[in-house]
């Protein structure tokens, strides 16, 4: 894990009571987090931070109680567009990434549960719950990568600059964002210009109230609808919770 | 390096960008300025036909206006009268918003004007007096 800032990560601390804040964790039954528990420890970590990248050896998983991180592909010269984000309803790291193209980077600062990837690995084929919140955490990676490239192509910037505030604040359950106009741009793969006339625009229609690197959503119904419908696709009964909690109820029902 | 500020020009609104970007020229300005219109009419080009991109330089004094009409690269396959009149009607409608917007100030300054003979005329029948200088 690479820091950019002089704000390290405070040191790992046990995990007690994670599965309630981050929604995959908690829709593991006891006995399948009793698997995992004595392999998790908590992390806390700053904004900017690149949790894995092609050039690090880094190898754990990251299970978020609060803050965002960003799965980001870059291009050779530079570009950048963000390809799937993760917050409390998921998990994030190279274990889901097999090409190791893409960067982890921390987009707000946050609380994580982390375990070694190879110990997860080993977990998730000895209990099938664990397997299934494997599957589950890497199919919604999956599933937000190809409605991000179908978004990026299709919709306009400022649908797009909705659907990026609408689920940020959706996932992490708040409505202050602390996000400068040039990181939105180098996410959405715009210019800082582009997301500042928009966001005037926002502004202007009161869906939005910003100044010094802080944005806050004033009317989130109105967000919605300036959205595009790529929110409905990425809403809660996509999240990976989601999908095992109804795993579960399938196996409860035979 | 010098600076430029954008200001885009939707319909009847103005939304300025009071950040400003440092670019070496104008020509680099314009250059960036047609990759921002097109970000910003891409997938809705339509509607945003009549949109318009100014440029400011460093004393907000106004060194070009791109229409978004104008730099729409996914019209170029139409033969170019098509695309001329596209350009021509869009234009047409930028400036009847800016029209628009030209009547709705002089209004604004009609009704003022209005709401002072009212308040002047109120003083007078009420008091028989000449106002005092800062109703008039």
């Amino acid at each position: 894990m690479h820091t950019s800032t002089e704000d390290r990560p405070s040191q790992p601390r046990s995990a007690t009571s994670v599965s309630e804040r981050n929604a995959c964790l908690a829709a593991l039954s006891p006995a399948a987090f009793s698997l995992l528990k004595p392999h998790l420890s908590r992390t806390t970590v700053p904004g900017g931070t690149v949790l894995w990248a092609t050039e690090l050896n880094e190898s754990n998983t990251y299970f978020p109680m609060s803050g965002l991180i960003s799965v980001v592909y870059s291009m050779a010269n530079g570009d950048s567009v963000e390809v799937a984000n993760v917050s409390r309803e998921g998990a994030a790291g190279t274990i889901f990434d097999s090409g190791r193209s893409a960067r982890g980077v921390v987009q707000f600062a946050g609380s994580f549960i982390t375990i070694g990837s190879h110990q997860l690995l080993d977990l998730a084929q000895r209990n099938a719950e664990i397997g299934q919140l494997l599957s589950a955490c890497q199919g919604w990676l999956l599933a937000q990568s190809q409605q991000f490239a179908a978004c990026t192509a299709l919709h306009s910037a400022e649908k797009r600059l909705c659907r990026w505030l609408y689920q940020c604040i959706q996932k992490m359950e708040i409505d202050t964002l602390y996000a400068t106009q040039e990181q939105i741009a180098a996410l959405l793969g715009l210019r800082r210009t582009t997301v500042t006339l928009v966001a005037r625009s926002l502004l202007a229609e009161g869906v939005i109230e910003y100044g010094r690197g802080r944005i806050r959503v004033s009317d989130l119904a109105k967000l919605r609808h300036a959205a595009c419908e790529c929110c409905d696709s990425l809403g809660r009964e996509s999240w990976p919770a989601a999908r095992l909690i109804e795993q579960q109820s399938m196996i409860l029902d035979e | 390096m010098p600076l430029f500020y954008f200001v885009l020009k939707a319909g009847r609104d103005s939304f300025p960008d009071t950040e400003g970007v440092e670019l070496p020229d104008v020509n680099a300005a314009r250059a960036h300025a047609v990759s921002v219109a097109r970000e910003l009419m891409r997938n809705r080009e339509c509607p945003t036909g009549s949109w318009r991109l100014e440029a400011c330089d460093d004393y907000l004094i106004p060194q070009f206006e791109i229409l978004f009409a104008g730099v729409n690269d996914k019209i170029d396959h139409l033969l170019p009268q098509y695309r001329e009149t596209f350009e021509r009607v869009s234009r047409s409608t930028a400036e009847l918003h800016d029209a628009l917007v030209s009547v709705q100030a002089a209004l604004g300054q009609v009704r003022d004007t209005f709401a002072r003979i009212d308040a002047l005329v109120a003083y007078i029948s009420t008091t028989g007096q000449q106002p005092h200088r800062q109703l008039e």
